[in-house]
């Protein structure tokens, strides 16, 4: 009888504090950014839709070296499998990003490197690799005449921690926001900022404490860490 | 404000986390709760081809697999639960392999032609104790997949180059009823292999077509392609592992690799697994390294090989027993954390791999932190640099990092750590220590600032020039990639960080790789094997402005490097690193397809080649394995072993040689000479604009033609 009134319990506040939390984030996107923590800030800045993503995928643990090309930058992107990527700002051509991703796996092994673009919920192109040392390449949009120069300044925020935890945010410089929906780790490429970034990021899940940093030029100028509500910020 | 919001969150994160993240966490974590147990699904498959063909690659975009209870046992109705019927429960995709935009599952890719010689593990993942009697495979509908045929389709069809797949039915549900009910047992394991059957329906008939086919799935028997191992580990009881946030864990990976395959949770001091392994008649078992992690328990590792007489390698049906003893319990857990960064750049190394290595329970004499005996060890815990060159990357509460739940150590039983990157040369601390504390592990023997566990790899450099045969066209560019591997081996060591980008405006790109150097300063240093390199360079093309997965232009090769002397030794470009005379073709694409003796899951195919012909030029580019589309091999091998193989790669003079070897990881051994073998260019065409092929040739204004495929003869 206890534990039946327990649980009655629980879940009659579970739902309470559901409502109070819908109805709390109602008001907040009413507000367009007014009260987490962009007022006053960098900008207050209308969010825009989410983009494209890049996936590389396959066996855990793989080490990879991966190059992202849009028409205005490019980036280098080394790392392990899984690896999320998005670029921030990134330039699209009727609405679909415009995008060549060439990786190479880094282990004289059979495992599986998987490359994928995505948009909203489809995987736009795929491609796979379990060669030693092999590579793949895809892309989105209309072909790349020309691969463009390294990105420059090449700011990335990258959320490391903790493995696996959903999240979403809203990344902005002093002219646009963008709504991101994630899962760690993930990459934030933000192409040709205008002023100084930063980002706002919350857990949707609670594996446990948020752990990410930004880098500028391949040196970390901002780190931050912290449970459930995140704010980075270029200094 | 924020204060507010916080303390709302405070108040009612656990039911957020409990609305949106019990799914996934269980997947991440596949561990039974007291009414569940794991459901482990593997794929094999098969292909039926309505035509004679070959295919390079054939890709299927899988999203999910489903159980569902229904149809009951008595019921009258015992038809297929439909699509929307709420008791279908999912195993998604692993987290790693494609979790995708906002939580949705992304796509695995599976290699089906792989798959027909060998299990390809799907995922493992907890679900309700209950009995399912209905199994769904859920593909990607709207991009289902890829063909890579080889040359030789007929027609004016190019081949190695990609072909979307169609699904015949994309709005068919893919779903059986189970011919054998799974049943999910209190924190037990169920094996559940799925045979994915792709028959090819509709075949490009004009260049830009897809293929077309039909997928079904069929149940077939564990016991066909796994093996089971139990065991006890005594002395831990449940109570032991209560205590602790890491279980106590068997986990099993190939050996001498640190990629898990397979784990289970020891519960009341016994566990099984299954893992993947060849049909008793197919030549040679699967060998594998098991080890226990978590629970309060020191690390405890076996290495089960084929020779050591006392554990035996793996076939499948095998119901094996291999039992622990640890020999403490209680132990205190800790952490290693620190800094990986180049010694000569000073810069982090982002990726690097830093693994934990002990010698297998019951050896003697094995020192993990000799080069020569590292072969020998076990990997019993991994991590990965970050963007910074800081390690381990963090778990989550409930699965913490490795590295964050070491066993505290004591100075009579150090850790050997093994920290490795692409390019770098490797470095061996024999003296690493776990720490209780929430920050680092005491590492004394580290070089850059002991005790702290922060290190520096030593690399060195090669710098050298890709000669194109012509500059690319007017608005197109050429992308190479530039690789090095052991001398005379398979074994690649580096690879450019990222790919050179040749612009019309030369027909040259100059390079600078990172390789290990062959240094003899730092006696704890390895170098990586063989101190002499072979250089290899292929394009990274784009065919008809598509992604192409196989170069048009040839491979150059550089054989017999010698590898620098000293760390960090300043690059002299070497315009002459490749034969100044090889340059890269635009050739297009070409094919090679043989057959293969009586050959085992143990035998492959190198492919190598040697520009100037010397007794020591051959530089080996490519592996192939024995997987026949057409003929698969007979024997009683189930699924069998296929005699054909194949290539894709640009015309040119190529060797063929067939390796074997006892065992998939040990140095295999060539039989027989290698045979030369010439793979014929297509005809070229005349160049329309822009060139409806692989690359053009802007110094006789061609584009390589339609590719041809080149027949060896049986190794």
């Amino acid at each position: 009888m206890n534990r039946v009134a327990h649980n009655l319990g629980a879940r009659i506040r579970g739902l309470v504090c559901l409502t109070v939390v819908m109805a709390w984030f109602t008001t907040l996107s009413a507000c367009n950014n007014n009260y987490i923590g962009f007022a006053g800030f960098v900008g207050n800045t209308p969010p825009t839709a989410p983009e494209t993503i890049f996936r590389v995928l396959g066996t855990v643990g793989t080490p990879f070296t991966l190059l992202i090309s849009n028409p205005r930058s490019s980036w280098e992107v080394p790392g392990n499998i899984p690896l999320n990527v998005v670029i921030v700002n990134n330039d699209e051509v009727n609405g679909l990003a415009v995008a060549r991703l060439v990786a190479t796996k880094l282990s004289s092994d059979n495992n599986l490197l998987s490359l994928q673009i995505a948009n909203g919920f489809n995987v736009l192109a795929a491609s796979s690799t379990s060669a030693p040392y092999g590579t793949v390449s895809i892309q989105t949009g209309t072909p790349l005449q020309q691969i463009a120069p390294p990105a420059n300044p090449d700011l990335r925020i990258f959320v490391f921690g903790p493995a696996g935890e959903r999240f979403s945010g809203l990344i902005e410089d002093s002219q646009a926001g963008f709504v991101v929906n994630q899962r760690v780790p993930a990459l934030f490429l933000f192409d040709t900022p205008n002023g100084k970034v930063d980002g706002n990021f919350t857990q949707i899940q609670s594996f446990g404490p948020f752990a990410m940093n930004m880098t500028l030029g391949g040196k970390v100028i901002a780190s931050a860490h912290g449970i459930y509500n995140v704010i980075i910020r270029e200094p | 404000m924020a204060a507010l919001i916080a303390l709302l969150i405070l108040i009612c994160s656990p039911l957020i986390g409990g609305l949106n993240g019990r799914a996934w966490a269980q997947n991440f974590n596949p561990r039974g709760g007291r009414k569940n147990g794991l459901i482990q699904v593997g794929f094999v498959s098969a292909i039926t081809d309505t035509s004679p063909s070959n295919l390079a690659n054939i890709f299927l975009n899988v999203i999910a697999v489903r159980f569902n209870p229904l149809p009951k046992k008595d019921s009258k109705n015992q038809n297929l639960p439909n699509e929307n019927n709420p008791k279908w429960v999912t195993i998604p995709i692993p987290s790693g392999a494609g979790a995708g935009v906002a939580g949705r599952p992304g796509d695995l890719q599976i290699d089906l032609l792989a798959g027909r010689t060998q299990l390809q593990m799907f995922n493992t993942a907890a679900v309700r104790i209950q009995t399912f009697r209905s199994i769904e495979l859920v593909l990607d509908t709207t991009n289902p997949g890829y063909v890579v045929p080889v040359c030789s389709l007929g027609g004016a069809l190019e081949g190695c180059t990609t072909v979307p797949l169609q699904l015949t039915n994309p709005g068919n549900q893919i779903s059986i009823l189970a011919s054998s009910p799974v049943t999910v047992t209190k924190q037990g394991v169920t094996v559940v292999p799925l045979q994915i059957n792709f028959t090819f329906n509709g075949r490009p008939t004009v260049q830009g077509q897809p293929y077309s086919g039909t997928v079904t799935i069929s149940q077939v028997a564990a016991t066909k392609f796994e093996a089971k191992i139990s065991g006890t580990v005594s002395g831990s009881g449940s109570g032991i592992q209560a205590k602790h946030i890491r279980r106590l864990t068997l986990s099993a990976e190939p050996m001498g690799t640190n990629n898990v395959v397979a784990s289970a949770n020891v519960i009341d001091s016994a566990y099984q697994i299954f893992v993947p392994a060849p049909a008793p008649d197919s030549g040679a078992g699967a060998s594998y390294d098991l080890f226990i992690s978590g629970g309060g328990v020191p690390y405890e590792a076996v290495r089960m090989t084929g020779n050591s007489g006392s554990t035996p390698a793996v076939f499948a049906g095998d119901d094996l027993t291999v039992n622990f003893s640890p020999s403490k319990v209680g132990v205190a857990t800790g952490t290693i954390s620190g800094n990986v960064k180049d010694q000569c750049t000073s810069s982090p190394v982002i990726g690097a791999t830093l693994q934990l290595l002990i010698p297998p329970h019951g050896t003697s004499g094995i020192n993990c932190a000799d080069p020569t005996s590292t072969s020998q060890c076990v990997s019993v815990a991994t991590a990965n640099t970050d963007n910074a060159g800081n390690f381990p990357l963090p778990g989550t509460v409930f699965a913490p990092a490795p590295f964050d739940s070491v066993p505290v150590n004591s100075s009579s039983s150090a850790y050997t750590m093994q920290i490795s990157a692409p390019g770098y040369n490797s470095v061996i601390d024999g003296n690493v220590f776990a720490s209780a504390s929430k920050v680092g592990g005491k590492c004394p023997d580290s070089k850059l600032a002991p005790p702290l566990c922060d290190y520096e790899l030593p690399t060195s450099y090669l710098s050298g020039t890709i000669t194109l045969g012509a500059a690319p066209a007017p608005g197109t560019y050429v992308m190479t990639q530039v690789f090095a591997e052991n001398h005379s081996t398979n074994t690649l060591v580096s690879a450019l960080t990222s790919p050179i980008i040749i612009l019309p405006t030369n027909n040259t790109g100059a390079f600078t790789i990172n390789v290990p150097a062959n240094d003899s300063t730092a006696p704890s240093y390895d170098v990586n094997g063989q101190p002499n390199l072979d250089l290899f360079a292929q394009a990274i093309d784009q065919y008809a402005g598509g992604t192409d997965p196989y170069p048009g232009h040839t491979i150059i090769t550089a054989s017999n490097i010698a590898a620098p002397t000293t760390f960090c030794q300043t690059p002299l470009p070497d315009s002459n690193l490749f034969p100044a005379a090889e340059t890269m073709d635009c050739v297009g694409h070409g094919s090679i397809t043989g057959l293969l003796n009586n050959p085992d899951i143990n035998t492959f195919v190198e492919l190598s080649k040697n520009y100037d012909q010397t007794s020591t030029g051959d530089v080996q580019l490519l592996s192939a394995v024995p997987v026949s589309l057409i003929a698969p091999g007979g024997g009683t091998t189930n699924p069998p072993v296929g005699n054909g193989y194949s290539f894709c790669v640009p015309p040119d003079n190529y060797s063929l040689t067939r390796y074997e070897g006892a065992t998939p990881v040990e140095s295999p051994s060539p039989i027989g000479t290698p045979t030369p073998i010439a793979v014929a260019p297509p005809q070229p065409t005349g160049s329309p604009s822009p060139c409806p092929s692989t690359c053009e040739d802007s110094n006789n204004k061609a584009c390589p033609g339609i590719c041809g495929n080149t027949s060896a003869n049986p190794l």
